[in-house]
């Protein structure tokens, strides 16, 4: 299982763009992908759950990816932060 | 006669017979008499058919309305799979002996009800997504077609509690009058599509639908956000009134949308638009630019944490690139410092960022940041016209030097086998006085000047425009300024170089008569104001204002200036 932290620079959060972006990104792979927010586990393959979840500007969310393509998911979602969620 | 107030989204008058469209009454059955498993295949079955549905639906929004209308539709189709809906679904199902309909009725208004209570509008929103998924997923599985105002025949203003993407996809404007809703406002689907498709609209007036009937006849006015029902005849003429203004202002300008840029005696201009993000282009290419004058790159760089890399850099200045198709897309290179700060990047506490660190300087201080820039401008200039507008030029050294740069990337993509255009237009913005006096010597090493009007104001009058105190003194009327404008747009000439202008001033009506006069080859102005300035170039002569321009110059004050330019435009 692999474990990253990252910190959400989308101004108004994770709202349903940037969730949309992030989901469509990473929903193929067949890994079970996570996200530690707060301490509450949230299913980052779905835009309900993260948009559930209100995340922020500025909070800490922590993937944690374990499956067959664990490696390429990461790097998939290590993208596709960086590149801002499409925002 | 009743008012009612929401919020207008287009400031224009429209009226109407109201056509009322009633919410979608559900019945569902909750008991099955199939099996689990059935029930579970008629659940997956309908997603299957709301899949190939939304498409259909995301095809004729692209078609009539734009990306962003279809990009909501996009949205529902990942939230009719989402696993966790699937998943609620599914266990619903399997634990008790229900059917399909009422599982997604109980488990889509759960996660509404979880959203609409979140307080906010952007999660409200959200709940009616979810609401308008379950109505078309038990429609689906009921067999039934919706009831969508698209095919509505006859005109009238479609009054309604909400109103829904899937409901609104290809509505036709000509049929449609005008929107009314109890709910939405600014940010919701029924203000986009309404801006989108020019349909007018009012939003959030509450007690709407026990106000007005099928057939009432109603006014609404945009800008006030007012509804009047059922008004009276002199009312009504006095909209009628308004509203034949309002068109008649709006069709001349449609006129000018397809036509040339092209003086009363016949001197073909060049008419740009300005832009910030590519979100901009299509207002752009709607209003009939025939180029971007000034596409601000600084977009990319910012509300992110790092630098973006030459890859999605690349991707956005050739999507602009291949939507101009051809026409001349000027890009200007980071313009960066002053007040525009960069989270990632430690820029140095200055007496006065404005006369500091900033845009050009940094770029060639940090070449390696400027490279990935030029690398990404030129692979994408393989997609079409692009050039390079390089800012804040104070002398022929740094053309020099960005030039040096700009052939070094050249060899490393050559030497990569990638494609770009070799030929690639570099010009300069000229916005410091030091370029602006120069003109005649930097016009010896680049391809084109760009008037940057904002700081060349600024820079030449020594005025911070923020301060009240000084202010008056901030403007393109100082005989200062004009002179620095006349004498870059003559030596553009005798270097035989392109001049275009980039700030508000090649929007200013009373300034384009002197521009025009001068031989300004190429105005580049903010979407919406394309229309008005091509009309009123069109209504000028080159001939008779190129005699007036050394007696605009010899003007010795703004006062007389501005007072000379505006008897010019009213005579």
């Amino acid at each position: 299982m692999l474990k990253k932290s990252f910190v959400i620079e989308n101004k108004q959060g994770l709202h349903v763009r940037p969730a949309g972006v992030l989901v469509k990104a990473i929903k193929d792979f067949d890994s079970s992908i996570k996200i530690n927010h707060n301490d509450k586990i949230i299913e980052a393959k779905s835009l309900l759950g993260i948009m559930g979840a209100c995340i922020k500007c500025g909070d800490t969310i922590e993937f944690q990816v374990d499956g067959s393509d664990e490696n390429e998911a990461m790097k998939a979602i290590e993208e596709v932060i960086e590149s801002g969620l499409g925002e | 006669m009743l008012t009612a107030i929401g919020t207008g989204i287009l400031n224009v008058v429209s009226m109407g017979k109201v056509f009322r469209l009633e919410e979608a009454e559900l019945k569902l059955t909750k008991n099955s008499t199939l099996t689990t498993d059935e029930e579970i295949k008629r659940y997956h079955n309908a997603n299957k058919e709301f899949k190939v549905l939304s498409a259909q639906m995301i095809e004729e929004i692209k078609k009539k309305s734009g990306e962003h209308e279809a990009s909501i539709i996009e949205g529902h189709i990942l939230l009719a799979e989402d696993i966790e809906i699937v998943n609620t679904v599914e266990e619903a199902l399997k634990n008790s002996s229900i059917s399909a309909e009422w599982a997604v009725a109980e488990v889509f208004d759960n996660f509404a009800n979880m959203f609409s209570s979140m307080d906010d509008e952007l999660m409200s929103q959200r709940a009616s997504d979810l609401k308008d998924i379950k109505t078309r997923l038990i429609y689906i599985l009921q067999g039934k077609k919706m009831e969508s105002i698209k095919d509505l025949k006859e005109q009238c203003i479609v009054v309604s509690r909400d109103l829904t993407p899937s409901q609104t996809s290809g509505i036709n404007k000509d049929i449609i009058l005008g929107i009314a809703t109890e709910v939405g406002g600014k940010t919701s689907h029924t203000a986009i599509l309404s801006q989108a498709m020019e349909i007018p609209a009012i939003l959030g007036v509450s007690n709407l639908m026990s106000s007005v009937k099928n057939g009432d006849f109603i006014i609404m006015d945009g800008k006030t956000g007012e509804i009047i029902i059922n008004p009276s005849d002199d009312i009504i003429e006095k909209y009628k009134k308004i509203s034949e203004e309002q068109k008649d202002a709006k069709r001349l300008l449609e006129i000018y949308k397809d036509k040339e840029t092209i003086t009363k005696d016949g001197v073909k201009l060049h008419l740009f638009g300005n832009i910030g993000t590519p979100n901009h282009v299509p207002s752009l290419l709607k209003n009939g630019a025939e180029g971007v004058g000034l596409f601000r790159t600084e977009f990319l760089y910012m509300d992110r944490p790092n630098f973006p890399t030459e890859e999605e850099q690349f991707q956005v200045y050739k999507e602009v690139a291949e939507a101009l198709e051809g026409k001349p897309v000027i890009i200007r290179t980071l313009d960066i410092g002053g007040d525009k700060d960069l989270p990632y990047f430690d820029f140095p506490d200055e007496d006065n960022p404005f006369l500091g660190y900033r845009a050009i300087r940094i770029c060639l201080d940090k070449t390696e940041i400027f490279k990935v820039q030029l690398r990404a401008l030129l692979r994408a200039s393989a997609y079409g016209n692009i050039r390079i507008m390089l800012p804040m030029i104070v002398s022929l050294i740094e053309i020099r030097k960005s030039k040096e740069l700009i052939e070094e990337v050249k060899k490393e993509l050559s030497k990569e086998n990638i494609a770009f255009n070799k030929d690639i237009e570099v010009g300069i913005m000229v916005e410091t006085p030091a370029a602006a006096v120069s003109t005649d010597i930097l016009g010896k090493e680049c391809d084109f000047f760009s008037l940057g009007t904002n700081d060349l104001i600024q820079y030449t009058t020594a005025v911070d425009r923020g301060n009240d105190k000084i202010s008056h003194l901030y403007t393109e009327y100082n005989p200062g300024v004009m002179r620095l404008i006349a004498n870059t747009v003559n030596n553009a000439k005798k270097n035989n170089i392109f001049v275009g202008m980039c700030g508000e001033v090649a929007q200013n009506k009373y300034m384009i008569p002197f521009l025009i006069g001068l031989g300004l080859d190429e105005f580049s102005v903010s979407p919406t104001a394309i229309l008005p300035t091509r009309k009123l170039i069109s209504e000028l002569s080159y001939k008779e204002l190129k005699e007036k321009v050394q007696e605009i110059l010899n003007l010795e004050t703004s006062d007389e200036v501005f007072n000379y330019l505006k008897n010019l435009i009213s005579e």
